[in-house]
């Protein structure tokens, strides 16, 4: 059974954590492959933060073994610490200290050299954009400025795994950008970056890898295209446009038609399959000489997916 | 050493927390100066009103009469002299003398309750001036118990007593510095626990050992708490002119020790109770303050009463046991038993409050964060 999957950076085998009565997670395995930025998607509650927490021996947990970098995960295991950044769902910096001294602090539990480490820490501020604020207390950031100083702490020392617990939540879009952009940059340079958030398009636009979550559970794994495959309905097209019910009938039985919604205004009409289906629509509508206003063509999301798979919505935004 | 340095940093810019451990036993200080001023500065003082009950029938009653007449003004004089420091009125009834007491006439009252005992003092107020009479009537009864002949030259002088009086005072000030500065320690380590804070959270995930991380930050604690006690000192001997005696070094050894305590005390509580940071201030300064009000912060009295109901708390008393030994190390000397019974209490409590911790704190996972 213990058999190394090659390239795995982080494996997690039937993982439960139960808080009191509450299972939190509930025998939990994945991987985590060298280079990649896996998403750990999931609403509130789901167990991000648990999963992070026990990975990071943090917390005890009632079953399950967790291994980074081939090797046991312990309190105690300084070499394998050594190799981690944690950004954590709150901000953890001293009010204190400046946000250079914020950085330069963190980054010192990991760097002895202290030229090495003032290196370091001008790259992190650089990394996530905060350069012209190096004297600022924390107290005189913005909430977006605050979330860039939390993950220039957790990141300076440059470590090869990083654990990034819901960093965008409450951000402005400029900074949200500036982090996201931020690690892209880090994953290029070679870290392994575990991500949670339960904002669907960061991930899709941000994740390597996807792992669903709900109530302490895998409910999907995959990239983000395979997971859009796993949803029944390929594509979904609306249009505005004033329909009779003959006509509404007749596009009822289109070629992989699963549902027609219509309001007396605006028509959804979803597909088990994405082949042409707008090209059809229109030339049917054009041959019935019916105009229409809006139309347009929709993938599935994965919050689609999600409530496939749950019946209830992510929450998004 | 960076780290330590940061440290630093991190406590000396919380001014709250600064000023309860520095400022606030300074302000205390000051106030305890400016009620007891007038009496600091004597320059021969008022005599102690007493009133003596004769009773030829007690078998100790011309000793007393001799001792009390040694200790007494002359008639009519009005500022003490020496070991002359009452103004005593003889009377030969019992209830005109606690007439007088009740109307405040007199500070206490002498008297004797059949034929063998030692005599009896009455006081009706808790005051300085009642504290004199009690000491006084102690040594004389210890005295003669011990068989010598009591040598009025040996009593303080009204002057000095007052001031060992108030020196007390500033002995339990010194006490609860010390174990205020343990707020100090709870802050401190509060923002290394990953229980406690978030910051404690990245700290404790981090390439650093929880030992080292913990081991650090005691003691930059440490030295933070003493430059305030320095301070303090500074303050009491330079500004207020206060004599802590001729020992001083073993003052500071003894600063150091209670401290110590102080230290053991902050890290107990920062590792013991899972409260907020608000409560915990609550914990300690509640620790704090009630030792020193047994202790005798607010009069002597309430130490007597305690020490004489309910003597063990004292004994287990932080606060009550730093006065004590400030106190046994200016009354006495550093050789006494005293002092080092203090010493001795001192680490036994900072030993019992540490092994506490060092359970709890060894846990590095949790149930819950
Ligand atoms: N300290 C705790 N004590 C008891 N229950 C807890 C504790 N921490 C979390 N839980 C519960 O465990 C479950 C998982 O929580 P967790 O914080 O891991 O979720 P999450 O996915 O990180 O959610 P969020 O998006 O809100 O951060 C939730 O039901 C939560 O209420
Ligand atoms: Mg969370």
């Amino acid at each position: 059974m213990s058999k190394t999957t090659a390239g795995s950076i982080i494996e997690v085998k039937n993982l439960t954590k139960k808080y009191k009565e509450l299972t939190a997670i509930d025998n939990l395995s994945f991987d985590v492959k060298k280079g990649e930025i896996l998403g750990l998607l999931g609403p509130n509650g789901s167990g991000k933060s648990t999963t992070i927490n026990c990975i990071l021996s943090l917390l005890k947990f009632d079953q399950g073994e967790i291994k980074i970098l081939g090797k046991t995960m312990a309190p105690d295991a300084l070499d394998i610490k050594r190799e981690i950044g944690v950004v954590f769902q709150d901000v953890a910096v001293f009010d204190e200290l400046t946000v250079w001294e914020n950085v330069n602090y963190f980054c010192g539990l990991y760097i002895n050299d202290k030229e090495t480490c003032k290196q370091y820490t001008e790259e992190a501020l650089k990394l996530v954009g905060l350069e012209d604020f190096k004297k600022f207390l924390p107290k005189k950031l913005s909430g977006g400025l605050l979330r860039r100083l939390n993950i220039a702490c957790g990141i300076a020392h440059k470590p090869k795994i990083i654990f990034l617990d819901e960093p965008t939540v409450a951000v402005d879009p400029q900074s949200r950008n500036n982090i996201l952009d931020g690690i892209k940059k880090l994953r290029d340079d070679g870290a392994t970056i575990i991500y949670t958030t339960h904002y669907m398009e960061e991930v899709e636009i941000l994740c390597d890898r996807i792992i669903i979550l709900d109530r302490g559970k895998i409910i999907a794994a995959g990239t983000n295209d395979s997971l859009k495959d796993l949803a029944k309905v390929k594509e979904r097209i609306t249009i505005e446009a004033e329909l009779s019910t003959k006509i509404q009938a007749k596009i009822a039985e289109l070629r992989d038609v699963v549902n027609v919604k219509y309001d007396g205004k605006t028509m959804v009409i979803s597909y088990k399959d994405a082949r042409k289906n707008l090209a059809e629509l229109v030339s049917l509508l054009e041959s019935s000489r019916i105009s229409y206003g809006k139309i347009f063509s929709e993938r599935p999301t994965l919050n689609d997916v999600f409530l496939e798979l749950t019946g209830k919505e992510l929450r998004d935004q | 050493m960076k780290r330590l340095l940061y440290n630093f940093k991190i406590t000396f810019k919380n001014k709250e927390l600064i000023f309860w451990a520095f400022g606030f036993p300074i302000i205390m200080a000051t106030l305890f100066y400016g009620a007891f001023s007038s009496l600091i500065n004597y320059d021969g003082m008022e005599p102690v009103k007493i009133a003596f009950v004769e009773n030829e029938e007690n078998q100790l009653y011309p000793v007393y009469n001799l001792v009390i007449h040694s200790l007494s003004v002359e008639d009519g004089a009005t500022k003490t002299s020496d070991s002359k420091i009452f103004a005593t009125t003889y009377i030969n009834n019992r209830e005109s003398a606690e007439t007088s007491l009740r109307k405040d006439e007199i500070d206490g009252m002498i008297y004797f309750d059949n034929a063998t005992d030692f005599p009896k003092l009455m006081v009706m107020t808790n005051s300085l001036n009642s504290t004199i009479i009690q000491n006084v009537m102690t040594e004389i009864e210890q005295s003669i118990t011990a068989g010598h002949t009591f040598e009025p030259a040996n009593l303080k002088s009204a002057g000095d007593q007052k001031m060992d009086y108030i020196m007390v005072e500033f002995y339990t000030l010194l006490a609860m510095a010390c174990l205020y500065g343990g707020m100090i320690a709870t802050k401190a380590l509060d923002k290394n626990l990953a229980n406690m804070t978030s910051s404690g959270r990245r700290i404790a995930v981090s390439a650093v050992s929880k030992a080292k991380i913990i081991l650090g930050t005691l003691l930059t604690s440490y030295i933070i708490q003493l430059i305030g006690l320095a301070i303090l000192f500074v303050y009491l001997t330079m500004v207020l002119h206060l004599d802590f005696g001729p020992h001083f070094p073993m003052v500071v050894f003894f600063t150091m020790v209670g401290a110590l305590t102080g230290l053991a005390l902050g890290t107990f509580v920062s590792a013991v109770f899972k409260v907020n940071e608000n409560t915990k201030d609550g914990i300690l300064t509640g620790i704090t303050m009630l030792g020193c009000f047994f202790g005798g912060m607010m009069g002597p009295s309430m130490k007597y009463l305690v020490d004489s109901t309910i003597p063990i708390v004292n004994k287990i008393n932080p606060s009550a046991i730093i006065s004590d030994g400030f106190y046994a190390l200016n009354a006495f000397d550093p050789d006494s038993n005293r002092f080092w019974l203090d010493v001795v209490s001192l680490f036994i409590i900072t030993s019992i409050l540490s092994t506490v911790s060092i359970i709890v704190l060894r846990r590095q996972k949790y149930d819950s964060i």
